[in-house]
């Protein structure tokens, strides 16, 4: 090793308990940073899970209105054949869209149905989890819709509604009764089974693929693919560009934590520039010496560098280590938010927040520790090599 | 054949700000010392031996004069170029407190062949020849702060001279050194001059270390008194 900066190592190895202190302090900083940050990639992430979860995964292929017959045979084979695009794609949800009249005795209102493959639905949507009455989907035939649409009509699981278009009116069972606490999911939204679609008049349709990927997958990549296999006629768009209101929750919340790290990272530099300017003035005697034998300024603010980045370096990687251990362990049990999110529709389906650590969110405090460490060493170097000898010799 | 003079200082001048006036620490001096000399530098304190010295380490820039070195002109340099005509003409002795507590004994006295890039074979041989002449070899691997006063002092002294300088300047290398420890460090300054040609110029306040210097150099108030 060059010997200035085993010398620099041996300075620090010297001065035990400084170093020590200096470097946990960093160390803490870095590791609140990664913990933070992972509760924050955590809170992105179930917001994005929640908003995804209902409205269109994370990424969705959306087709034209055409005949509802048309929109079967074309779901089903992509039903088929998305899965085996690209091995990130977790599940694809078929999902088809159209306008009803939903009228009980005298009352009436309107509904979005979507028709859904109930089984597959299950596993993505939170809205089986939330059922008030009934069943979601205890069989094929009935229709799900929200607590709020319920109350408006005065019916209950077992009822009969009937649901008009355009074309024709035709009866069906109430199934089941979700409450979400979104207004608009609870009064605008009905299920069926895709497999009742054909039995009801349901003329035109929106249809639409939700796609669902694992977790950090790359979903412009996926999106691409998906494309290859679309027709003229459809869309395929990611999930922030179909909620364009949650993509950007999600940037302010990246942006605040950002300046989150900012200010650990400039107390932090103020910190080392601290701990490195005491240990220089302690040791100005030395360095007189050093530049008495030949020693050129130039050097010394090397060594005091090199000590500046050895503490940085190790105190960031003992940081990082921290960091993502309390954050492995937390994300075991999660952290129950419903406290500060019981009225935030984001939240309203799954309010437990999972720190993860994202790799931006553990390198980015580490390079900035380091950073900070080593520009916070500049002025010390600099104070090191600068004073006269004749003046540190006299204890001036 | 004439050989160029080691030292030679024309009407050299440095002073200091203190309080509201300055005080010449230097004062017009102009001397000149042969190749090979070994000088004492005498005179009470406050005379400007120190700031002499540290003029001619070119750790100090004179106010005004020429100092030139061998032959080389020094006072014009700046403190890289000064830094680097150190590591390859001077070694420097302090009163104490001059070693690396960082470093072994051995590397402290590797340090001047380290500035010089001398290869790692070498260092090792010439590390171990010193040493071993000055008995230090047993100190090799311990870290200065367990080494005596004396000691302490002797591996200074080698780690002055490793590299093997034209010019040992010493301030006072004695000072806190008891009478025993003094004459080794004495002895083996005088030694390693007679040997190599060194040319060592030592500021003294004590009889019983000037007196073992065949030529002195008295200061008084920054100007020279006799001996020139
Ligand atoms: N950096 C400085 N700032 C102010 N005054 C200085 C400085 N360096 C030296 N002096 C003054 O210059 C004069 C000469 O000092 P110098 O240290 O050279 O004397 P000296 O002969 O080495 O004394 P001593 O025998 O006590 O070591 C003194 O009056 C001292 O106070
Ligand atoms: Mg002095």
């Amino acid at each position: 090793m060059n010997f200035w900066l085993r010398f620099a190592l041996r300075s620090c190895l010297r001065r035990r308990r400084r170093t020590l202190i200096t470097l946990l302090g960093i160390a803490f900083g870095v590791a609140t940073m990664v913990v933070l940050g992972a509760v924050m990639v955590g809170v992105n992430d179930t917001m994005i899970k929640n908003a995804v979860a209902i409205h269109t995964g994370n990424v969705v292929l959306q087709g034209d209105s055409v005949p509802s017959a048309q929109a079967l045979t074309r779901v089903n084979k992509l039903a088929d054949s998305l899965p085996a695009v690209d091995d990130r794609i977790k599940t694809v949800l078929p999902r088809l869209h159209f306008p009803v009249l939903l009228t009980a005795d005298q009352r009436s209102l309107p509904l979005n149905i979507v028709a859904v493959t109930p089984k597959l639905e299950a596993l993505q949507t939170p809205i089986a989890g939330r059922m008030v009455s009934g069943k979601y989907f205890a069989d094929s035939q009935g229709l799900v819709l929200g607590a709020a649409a319920a109350d408006k009509l005065g019916i209950e699981v077992g009822d009969q509604v009937f649901l008009i278009t355009r074309a024709q009116r035709s009866a069906i069972k109430v199934s089941g009764i979700f409450s979400l606490g979104v207004a608009g999911l609870d009064q605008g939204i009905g299920f069926i089974a895709l497999a009742r679609l054909p039995t009801l008049p349901a003329g035109s349709v929106n249809y639409e693929m939700a796609i669902f990927c694992s977790p950090g997958s790359d979903l412009r990549k996926v999106a691409a693919r998906v494309r290859d296999l679309s027709l003229p006629s459809e869309k395929v768009r990611l999930w922030d560009d179909v909620l364009p209101d949650v993509a950007q929750l999600v940037k302010l919340n990246e942006f605040s934590m950002l300046i989150m790290v900012a200010l650990v990272v400039i107390i932090l530099g103020f910190g080392v520039a601290n701990a490195l300017l005491m240990s220089v003035m302690d040791r100005y005697r030395s360095f007189a010496v050093l530049k008495a034998i030949g020693v050129r300024p130039r050097e010394i603010f090397i060594v005091i560098m090199a000590e500046a980045f050895f503490m940085g370096l190790l105190a960031a990687v003992i940081g990082t280590i921290l960091g993502s251990l309390v954050t492995l362990i937390w994300s075991g049990f999660g952290l129950d938010l419903s406290h500060y999110t019981s009225s935030n529709p984001l939240f309203s389906v799954n309010s437990t927040v999972y720190p993860r650590l994202a790799p931006v969110m553990v390198l980015v405090p580490q390079a900035a520790a380091l950073g900070a460490g080593i520009l916070a060493a500049v002025w010390p170097a600099l104070v090191a090599g600068r004073r006269s000898v004749n003046q540190v010799m006299r204890g001036l | 054949m004439i050989l160029t003079p080691a030292v030679q200082i024309e009407q050299v001048c440095r002073s200091y700000k203190s309080g509201a006036g300055r005080i010449m620490a230097i004062d017009n001096l102009t001397c000149t010392i042969a190749a090979g000399a070994q000088i004492a530098l005498i005179g009470p304190s406050g005379s400007g031996k120190t700031t002499l010295l540290s003029l001619l380490g070119a750790l100090e820039r004179p106010d005004s004069g020429k100092i030139a070195l061998f032959g080389e002109e020094i006072n014009g340099l700046n403190e890289a170029a000064a830094a680097v005509f150190r590591r390859q003409n001077i070694g420097f002795i302090f009163q104490d407190d001059a070693l690396m507590p960082e470093l072994t004994v051995a590397e402290n006295v590797t340090l001047p062949l380290i500035l010089i890039k001398t290869a790692a074979r070498e260092i090792k041989q010439r590390v171990g020849e010193i040493l071993t002449d000055l008995n230090l070899q047993q100190f090799s691997r311990s870290f200065p702060q367990s080494l005596s006063g004396g000691e302490k002092q002797r591996v200074a002294v080698a780690r002055a001279v490793i590299h093997q300088p034209k010019l040992l300047l010493a301030d006072e290398p004695t000072a806190n050194l008891d009478r025993r420890a003094a004459d080794k460090v004495l002895d083996t300054i005088a030694k390693l001059a007679a040997t190599s040609g060194l040319t060592v110029i030592m500021a003294t306040h004590d009889p019983r270390v000037y007196q073992r210097f065949p030529r002195k150099l008295e200061m008084c108030d920054g100007k020279l008194m006799c001996g020139c």
